[in-house]
């Protein structure tokens, strides 16, 4: 169990630096690089690597960005192999809604208990 | 000067990036983050009736959580600015992206402000993760039906 | 110091990767025979770190857990297992799961030797939990 931690905290910490190297090396922005990121994963799941690869590295590969991508095609393909093309359409929100749903729960939440830290001139 | 030349000069002048020790720092941050996830991960594996396949679910939503209280008392800043995409690449910087607009924006109303900025910064990777998604699913789903893979 | 920590990195990812399965199996009806020709199977296995059955009722469920570094193709050799207890044991209706937690709760079971009645409620409430997609 401390090995897939350990894993964890390794795959996790490279996919980072690769992160790094798209911002100071091809100088991207932070949007960019996500968004790369994510299609990434998309086409990772097409081919059907990223599922071992979450078997390999655990959070190390379902807590970067990259898992949104995974998921959202992997809905897409469970729905379409189920109900043909249409499939592709209907199933991408199904297995995924955990990420994106909580962080627009936990922003309203944030906006009612905190305060704005900008200045106002 | 034209365009080439200012750019020329820009490069020059432009303080260089410690490219080493980004790559360091952002993979000592991203680690931990993941590191902390995964023990969160076998946490609701042993106290609740999640498998390793559903864990990730409460996992992604626990990190969002932690992301919004460290924005909410700006840590999460100080955080970004050590580890860099060590900060960003995880979900935890999706949350603090889409909280920090949240937050930000509250004084322009909760319907205009909140609500119309919330993805302000994190709105391209729904919306290329989307796009993304459906054509490679297209793509794979004609070729299955051709005939030419399988599923 | 560094030296000795240098070992000991080597000497655990070493154990870790030959060590034989270790088995933990419960036979509803104490048929030694199945149980022995299945821990026997299990002992076999060089990608399986360790491996939990309970035979009930011409029903088989066994959990494996694939070792750490060839977790990457942990589907296939879910598969592969699978069709090859299903080889070994054709009369039995034969269940197989990697997932850790469908391990842990199976050893529970095991640890438990429940009767009858409630082996086949465990037995099925573990694989409704398996099924579950989110």
């Amino acid at each position: 169990m401390i090995f897939s931690i350990i894993i964890a905290f390794v795959v996790g910490g490279l996919i980072c630096v690769v992160g790094q190297l798209l911002f100071d090396v091809a100088k991207l922005t932070p949007a960019h690089t996500l968004s790369l990121l994510v299609v990434i994963g998309s086409v990772l799941d097409g081919l059907g690597l990223y599922e071992p690869f979450i078997d390999f590295a655990g959070a190390g590969a379902t807590i970067p960005i990259m898992s949104f991508g995974n998921s959202l095609t992997h809905g897409a393909l469970a729905e379409a192999e189920k109900h043909g093309l249409i499939g592709v359409l209907t199933g991408m929100f199904e297995v995924t809604s955990s990420g994106i749903s909580a962080a627009i729960v936990f922003g309203v939440i944030a906006a009612l208990i905190f305060k704005s830290k900008g200045k106002v001139s | 000067m034209d365009a080439k030349t200012y750019q020329q000069t820009v490069d020059q002048l432009a303080p260089k990036r410690p490219v080493l020790k980004n790559c360091l720092t952002a993979f000592l941050t991203g680690g931990i983050i993941c590191g902390i996830g995964q023990i969160i991960s076998f946490m609701y594996m042993y106290f609740f009736p999640f498998t390793e396949r559903t864990s990730s679910n409460p996992t992604v939503a626990t990190m969002v959580f932690i992301a919004m209280v460290l924005t909410g008392l700006g840590i999460y800043k100080k955080i970004g600015q050590f580890g860099g995409a060590g900060s960003a690449v995880p979900v935890t910087g999706f949350g603090n992206a889409v909280v920090s607009a949240a937050i930000e924006h509250k004084s322009e109303g909760f319907i205009l402000g909140v609500g119309g900025n919330i993805f302000k910064l994190a709105g391209s990777v729904i919306v290329y993760g989307v796009f993304s998604a459906f054509v490679v699913a297209l793509i794979k789903t004609i070729l299955v039906q051709v005939g030419v893979i399988n599923w | 110091m560094k030296k000795l920590w240098f070992i000991s990195c080597v000497l655990l990812l070493v154990g870790g990767c030959s060590e034989r399965p270790q088995v933990t199996s419960y036979h509803v009806e104490d048929n030694q025979q199945e149980l022995e020709k299945l821990e026997e199977f299990i002992a076999d296995q060089e990608k399986i770190s360790e491996g939990s059955a309970v035979f009930f009722d011409h029903e088989l469920v066994v959990t494996i857990q694939v070792k750490p570094l060839s977790k990457f193709s942990k589907e296939k050799i879910t598969k592969s297992f699978e069709k090859e207890v299903k080889s070994l044991f054709p009369d039995h209706k034969v269940f197989v799961s990697s997932d850790l937690k469908i391990s842990w709760e199976l050893k529970k079971i095991i640890e438990e030797q429940p009767e009858k009645d409630k082996v086949k409620k465990d037995l099925d409430k573990l694989q409704a939990l398996s099924k579950e997609a989110t």
